[in-house]
């Protein structure tokens, strides 16, 4: 009865004044940035998991995402996430298998009839019961990042200085933004 | 008893949606970024990424072949969690390793993202393959109805007897240090067929070693 209702977190942003930073910032100087501008600003996260969710495991992800939106609400006043009412987990039939990756955020796709905008997160339930609270916590983390328009790094050496590398090992070395992130957003949100 | 709470949840979601839009804020682009307009972009995210050695032996079909028809669909279509698919039908030409002796001679390859209406989702990592491409493609299986590439990574382009992770035409924009990452973690891109056919083969196991069976997990009780 509860296959259709969905975990939904909802971003709001608030015109605020912040520090205008020059450009988007770098984890390392190969990298052309962590900013891409493909949210609309404000919309809604929908995160769903897979037909063989193991309900166990439910409240782990509700937590981890909780604790992701929390994190990101904290790095600029008008950045605020709210979990919907009540919160409710999406059922997925396309599963993206043990040979896929943990976790896919899409943004910004909206077609002629669509009546949403904003990014929706889909965790790959065949592996996230066995991952641990804190990968999944980090995993959120990273996928708020993108619903918030960052880009993925992939320098190995910005494993933990930035949320959006896009891998982390279990147990991981962060579990939330860091500074970086923080710059970054400053510079997206201003 | 499902369709009343769907609705709820939705006038929910749109009350608080209306909310939102008022008083939405200022986003600026990145300077960096100048790439074409896309009508979305899906990223993906592992714990492991593994490198060409893990992904060539914890795959048990390799092949070569010729993407000769594609068929992208929205699954879910009109629920929240809609989400665009891709899937290829692949003409088989060479098998590498065919651990579970499908012996296959086409098989259906599933990716995210892709055209739907006119409009991509593009999948930056794994972007939908195109009629009348040639890949060597590193498969896992997904849910027995389509193959899935390994990581989402395993897949070489073939062009004028080169080898190209992605595609050759991938557009780096976005890379953000990818091509380097994938290189120190020893993928071959950009070598000849032969040299990387070679690399393929000295890196197979004797024994096979698919990957773990389906775990015997039952729906959710939350799934009725
Ligand atoms: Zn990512």
């Amino acid at each position: 009865m509860v296959k259709f209702l969905g975990l939904m977190a909802l971003l709001m942003i608030f015109a605020n004044a912040v520090p205008i930073l020059a450009q988007c910032p770098i984890c390392q100087t190969s990298e052309t940035g962590l900013c891409v501008l493909w949210s609309p600003g404000y919309g809604t996260i929908y995160v769903s998991t897979g037909e063989y969710f193991d309900g166990l495991s439910w409240p782990r992800y509700r937590q981890a995402w909780a604790n992701a939106g929390n994190n990101w609400s904290a790095v600029q006043s008008h950045l605020q996430f709210y979990e919907a009412y009540p919160p409710q987990i999406l059922w997925d039939n396309a599963r993206l298998g043990p040979g896929a990756n943990d976790g896919v955020t899409l943004c910004n796709w909206t077609l002629p009839d669509s009546w949403y905008t904003g990014c929706r997160t889909t965790i790959n339930d065949d592996l996230a019961p066995a991952r641990s609270d804190q990968f999944l916590q980090w995993l959120a983390a990273h996928e708020f990042g993108h619903s918030l328009s960052l880009n993925d790094s992939n320098n190995p050496g910005c494993l933990c200085t930035t949320a959006m590398y896009g891998f982390m090992t279990d147990p991981p070395c962060i579990t939330g933004p860091t500074g970086l992130d923080v710059n970054a957003i400053n510079f997206l949100y201003q | 008893m499902e369709e009343p709470m769907r609705k709820a949840s939705l006038i929910t979601l749109a009350s608080i949606l209306t909310i939102g839009l008022t008083v939405h804020g200022q986003s600026r682009t990145s300077q960096n970024y100048d790439g074409p307009k896309i009508g979305g972009t899906i990223t993906e995210t592992w714990a492991d990424l593994e490198d060409f050695s893990a992904l060539v032996k914890n795959s048990p079909l390799i092949i070569k072949g010729k993407v000769l028809k594609t068929q992208s669909r929205i699954e879910r279509k009109g629920a929240a969690n809609e989400w665009p698919f891709t899937y290829s039908d692949i003409e088989i030409k060479e098998v590498y390793k065919d651990t579970l002796g499908t012996n296959p001679r086409t098989i259906t390859v599933s990716q995210i993202g892709g055209p739907i209406d006119g409009i991509v989702a593009v999948n930056q990592r794994n972007p939908a393959f195109e009629i009348g491409d040639e890949y060597i493609l590193i498969l896992r299986p997904n849910d027995g109805k389509a193959w899935v590439v390994a990581q989402s990574i395993g897949r070489f382009h073939l062009d004028n007897g080169r080898v190209y992770q992605k595609h050759k035409s991938a557009n780096d924009k976005l890379d953000n240090g990818w091509n380097a990452l994938l290189k120190a973690n020893g993928y071959p891109t950009d070598v000849p067929e032969q040299e990387f056919v070679s690399k393929i083969e000295s890196l197979e196991l004797p024994t096979p070693n698919p990957i773990e069976p389906e775990p015997n997990r039952q729906k959710s009780q939350w799934l009725k």
